[in-house]
């Protein structure tokens, strides 16, 4: 298990390392010139040749490619062209706003959608729940986020005028940490984090039916029936059983979503990571988009890391084949 | 307030072994083609620690009876009749009467042990599982009775903590019979226990069942396709053809002076020790297959394959009467059974049916 643990690792850093390696390579190709909007056209050389090196855009691009190699080792992502700031300082804040919308939203999209799917797939075949519950999830999944979110805006914003449109509210007098405990955070956050549960629920409804449909009909259930627990402990059995294929599926969905995320956060104007990436693209604000990409690589390769883990936990079978083949 | 492991342990002791009845139970499934008489009107008894063994072909019913007699039986089977356990009728009873029956009183070992236990839940877990579900007892003291069962079949207690697919085929069937143990259930069915298991872990396994109901006087129905099992384990035995009982009566009767055609066709069948000239019978198969149970033929569901069916044998429906004689045959000539044992040893006899293969 240990052996397997530290392989797993390094191999989650390798593919790290490639990624930021072609994202380098990639911004650095495109056929614009960055230097264009930090350097003005009349500056005299020497001034120009001074600034450029202040932002490490002298040299080849093998030289610049070690350059930011050695900086990233220690944990610096230099500086953001746009802001003039440090881009950790620029992503720090941001990287808060987007885990506190995606985690909740994430979380809540898994256990309501788990927690669904058990009824739907325990109810009776055939009957009203289930074809209710299938045709409702099909469609809520098969609807782009963005028109999920339009939507909740037009109606509970624009309509209702229940929420407000966008943002995170103004912090007024909370600073810091602060911020995020007043009700004008919350009342902002409500539809944005709607929006993700409603974004991530339905696969998770899907997926945990068709796990305990195809559970209830196994001999081992008829046997725990027969031994006459109740019927919600029966069902406890089926569910426990069909949570493994849906963690599979979960962490490396994580990855996936987020791209739903980043629609998410444009739709609401909702200041995170993934609206910042989307306009640092568009700024050609290299660091700060590099930066972005990796913290965004970093999460892919986690997810996909913990599901592994996870998977082994649930399933004593899969430590076991581990465990014997090495 | 929880009971101790020694309340439990004579609680159990005391228990009574079950005076099943069966009256008229049929089992019927709805399909886009009309009604499927899985299992039609049946009637038997099994006597307080009595064994009973249910035999047949595959496809004849015998597991749908088992599944019936816990109501197990998929939501769109339809059940009739009378299950009678200690007086109480189990078709009566609502979900929560039935929930308290279930493995208090009737236990089960099922076919397929490979696929019969959660493969996410430790072993001990499920079998503490089946005795919390009815009895106030600590986690603890269940766990101890799980011990208690393990050793009683055989395996060390230590791998209680252990997930099924870390045993194998013969230590899981064991397990499931320590599970049907676990409340000492006064009758046990169990359903084809060793079918799949290789021919030595089946006599182990078959060893160990004789000997716990020996050692605990359960009312026992054995399902089995092998009647060699049967003659060893049981009192009395129902043979079954197409959803009927076709034969019931005490085994060495049944066994040595078969009233019923198909009988006499299900022992030539398998193989058995020579005879005193030294010479061994030979296998003889019966030719043909069940009929289609969605529209059954009309008079005796047997008469297509059987070498000495008559013009009534295809009109006229024979009817078993279990209360008739202790040993009765669903066949209109028990008078001739002699006459059709001869004729039935012989391979020509049961070659001669033409036109079935």
């Amino acid at each position: 298990m240990r052996a397997y643990l530290i392989s797993r690792n390094v191999q989650s850093l390798f593919v790290v390392f490639v990624v930021t390696s072609i994202m380098f390579v990639m911004f650095r190709i495109m056929p614009s010139d960055p230097t264009a909007m930090l350097v003005d056209r009349g500056m005299p050389e020497e001034a120009r040749q001074a600034l450029l090196e202040k932002w490490g855009l002298t040299g080849t691009l093998w030289d610049q490619y070690l350059r930011y190699f050695g900086n990233l080792a220690v944990g610096d992502f230099g500086e953001s062209f746009f802001y003039r700031q440090p881009v950790w300082d620029v992503l720090l804040p941001l990287i808060v706003n987007s885990l506190i919308l995606a985690i909740p939203g994430l979380l809540l999209g898994a256990l309501i959608g788990a927690g669904l799917g058990m009824v739907v797939g325990w109810s009776k075949r055939g009957g009203r729940i289930e074809n209710i519950g299938i045709f409702v999830a099909t469609i809520a999944r098969g609807t782009p986020s963005f028109i999920v979110g339009i939507a909740l805006l037009a109606v509970f914003s624009s309509w209702l005028g229940w929420f407000p449109a966008f943002g995170m509210g103004d912090p007024g007098d909370a600073a810091g940490s602060q911020r995020y405990f007043t009700f004008e955070f919350l009342h902002h956050l409500f539809l944005p984090l709607l929006a993700v549960i409603i974004f991530f629920l339905p696969e998770n409804l899907l997926l945990m039916r068709s796990g305990v449909v195809e559970s209830r009909t196994e001999d081992y259930i008829e046997l725990v029936r027969a031994k006459g627990v109740s019927e919600p402990r029966v069902a406890w059995h089926a569910g426990r059983n069909s949570l493994l294929p849906l963690v599979t599926w979960l962490f490396p969905a994580l990855a996936e979503t987020v791209a739903g995320l980043i629609v998410i956060e444009i739709v609401f104007a909702w200041p995170g990571v993934g609206r910042e990436l989307v306009l640092a693209v568009t700024r050609q604000d290299y660091p700060l988009a590099q930066a972005a990409f990796i913290l965004m690589a970093l999460l892919i390769v986690l997810s996909n890391l913990a599901a592994d883990l996870t998977y082994t936990k649930l399933d004593p079978r899969v430590a076991y084949s581990r465990a014997k083949h090495g | 307030m929880a009971i101790t492991f020694e309340q439990l342990q004579a609680q159990l002791d005391e228990k009574p072994s079950v005076h099943l009845e069966v009256l008229d139970l049929a089992v019927t499934y709805k399909t886009v083609k009309g009604s499927f008489h899985a299992v039609d009107n049946i009637s038997f008894e099994v006597a307080p620690g009595s064994n009973l063994g249910l035999v047949g072909e595959s496809g004849c019913g015998k597991s749908t009876v088992v599944k019936a007699l816990m109501r197990l039986t998929p939501e769109d089977a339809a059940l009739s009749g009378r299950v009678l356990v200690n007086g109480a009728d189990l078709i009566a009873m609502n979900a929560e009467q039935l929930q308290k029956v279930r493995w208090t009183q009737i236990a089960l070992v099922t076919q397929s042990a490979m696929n019969s236990l959660d493969p996410v839940v430790r072993v001990g877990d499920q079998i503490v599982e089946s005795i919390r579900a009815h009895v106030g007892t600590s986690y603890a003291t269940a766990w101890k009775r799980a011990e208690a069962l393990f050793a009683m079949v055989g395996l060390p207690a230590a791998r209680l903590r252990e997930y099924p697919h870390q045993f194998s085929g013969g230590m899981r069937q064991r397990t499931v019979i320590a599970m049907a143990l676990s409340l000492n259930a006064g009758l046990l069915l169990a359903d084809e226990p060793t079918t799949a298991l290789d021919p030595i872990m089946q006599d182990q396994v078959l060893a160990r069942i004789q000997a716990l109901q020996k050692s605990l006087h359960r009312s026992m129905i054995l399902v089995t396709h092998d009647i060699a099992v049967v003659a060893e384990t049981c009192e009395m035995v129902a043979v079954m053809y197409a959803g009927r009982i076709v034969e019931y009566g005490p085994t060495a009767t049944v066994l040595t002076k078969p009233l019923h055609p198909y009988t006499m066709g299900l022992e030539n069948a398998f193989p058995r020790m020579p005879s005193g000239d030294g010479v061994r019978p030979p296998l003889i198969s019966i030719r043909g297959g069940l009929p289609n149970l969605l529209s059954p033929p009309k008079g005796c569901r047997f008469a297509q394959r059987c070498p000495f069916a008559t013009e009534r044998c295809t009109t006229e429906d024979p009817i078993i009467d279990i209360k008739a004689s202790s040993h009765v045959a669903a066949c209109h000539y028990p008078s001739r059974a002699e006459e059709f044992r001869r004729k039935a040893a012989e391979a020509e006899t049961w070659n001669a049916m033409e036109g079935i293969t």
